[in-house]
């Protein structure tokens, strides 16, 4: 397929402003809405996340769910524990007090393969694309490529 | 529940002002020392909301004559403070050695009402006994406005600490007693200095801004409840102590949940958040 002339390569950077600490925002009808925009019938999509303390990760949308995502990612990852990354950070000029959302962001996830056919995610009836913010508010970007013919 | 007040914002690393002016972006970077990337204001008013700040004072640095660079200067503070109201208070800057100085000063309070000065001895240059400054003094203590100045480390060693340990203040705040004037960053790591002085003088307060010796939660155990540290907050000074989250040096609500993550008692966490704040702006005739 490399090479073949027939073959799109689209790319979208997707901003977002999170609107609390931590937050699980579905993304999933905007990366179908690019993938329409496209046009790209059959190939895949890849979705990005440009960050070290953000994620992404497929399941079901279901509240209490969601919740426990949180829950357990703050269990297994606690904020009130020792790491060694907690002091003056030079390269940023600021004290780097969040090793734990580098953690939990490491568990998720920064990228997701998804197939295409016929113009559409071929995700199951319960799976959406939730983008994970483990440190904010923040601004945050979300790059979505879509490649096929 | 009330929301509480951050004595102390910075107004850097904001993507409209660095729009309007490209250089304070490498001011910040080079001067202030800063080097996270850029934000929309609107995750300020997003972490102030998360944090329950319902009131946040944004400060402006005067570093032309030392460092070739205002950061963001008077009147780009004063756009966004024109903008959300009821959300900002301005605290303005000048060079205190310029001819000007007073001119500045007099703009700031008549058509700005900015609340006070931020002065810095290590990002501006100069020292706060300078009899030069008597006439700044004398006008901030007349229109009862703030003298705010920033003491304690500056992690930038190509800036000079020499006039930042705060005993350096007492001078100033006996001979004009009257103006009131609020200390940075708990002037760490001289907190013991910065008792002498509030024990002395009535008219000095201090932001707990600042994280320097861990996370926040570490840092403000550090210099607020630690060993005799608690007993100095509680009783001798739990009135003049003001939260300041130093944004975008922090993150607002890892500095609020630091407090209220502290030993102290409930009436202490509520007067550093919230009651100290609104009473020193009352006194200013700025009502909440």
């Amino acid at each position: 397929m490399y090479g073949d002339p027939t073959l799109k390569i689209e790319v979208k950077i997707m901003e977002i402003i999170t609107n609390r600490k931590t937050e699980i925002i579905d993304i999933t009808d905007e990366v179908q809405s690019f993938v329409k925009k496209c046009g790209v019938r059959n190939g895949i999509v890849n979705i990005f996340v440009r960050h070290t303390t953000a994620g992404i990760f497929l399941n079901e949308k279901e509240d209490g769910l969601l919740k426990d995502f949180m829950n357990y990612l703050h269990k297994i990852v606690p904020e009130d524990d020792e790491y060694y990354h907690h002091h003056f950070f030079y390269k940023d000029g600021r004290a780097a007090v969040n090793a734990w959302a580098h953690i939990r962001s490491v568990l998720l996830g920064h990228f997701l393969t998804i197939p295409l056919k016929d113009g559409k995610l071929l995700l199951s009836a319960r799976q959406r694309i939730f983008f994970t913010e483990l440190d904010g508010p923040h601004s945050r970007e979300i790059l979505i490529q879509v490649v096929g013919d | 529940m009330k929301g509480y007040i951050d004595f102390l914002v910075y107004a850097l690393g904001i993507k409209e002002l660095i729009a309007k002016v490209p250089k304070l972006d490498e001011c910040t970077r080079e001067v202030f020392y800063l080097r996270t990337s850029p934000q929309p204001l609107e995750v300020l008013i997003k972490q102030m909301e998360e944090a329950n700040v319902e009131r946040g004072i944004l400060y402006s640095i005067n570093a032309k004559r030392s460092h070739g660079c205002d950061m963001p200067g008077n009147d780009l503070l004063y756009e966004i403070i024109k903008k959300r109201p009821e959300l900002f208070i301005g605290v303005g800057s000048i060079d205190p050695l310029e001819d000007d100085s007073l001119k500045e000063l007099e703009k700031l309070y008549s058509n700005y009402e900015f609340i006070g000065i931020f002065l810095s001895p290590a990002y501006q240059l100069f020292d706060p006994c300078d009899e030069k400054l008597s006439r700044i003094y004398e006008f901030l203590e007349d229109n009862k406005m703030l003298l705010v100045l920033h003491m304690g480390l500056t992690w930038n060693n190509r800036l000079s600490i020499k006039w930042s340990n705060p005993l350096i203040v007492d001078e100033i705040a006996r001979k004009y007693n009257k103006l009131k004037i609020v200390i940075t960053h708990m002037a760490w790591p001289w907190i013991d200095d910065l008792y002498a002085v509030m024990f002395r003088n009535r008219n000095v307060y201090a932001i707990t801004s600042g994280v320097f010796t861990g996370k926040p939660k570490e840092h403000l155990c550090t210099i607020l409840t630690e060993g005799y540290r608690r007993r100095i907050t509680e009783r001798f000074i739990a009135d003049r102590l003001l939260f300041g989250s130093e944004f975008p040096r922090m993150e607002i609500w890892k500095m609020v949940d630091a407090i209220l993550s502290t030993n102290l008692s409930e009436n202490t966490k509520i007067m550093i958040l919230r009651d100290n704040a609104v009473s020193l702006l009352t006194s200013l005739n700025k009502a909440i």
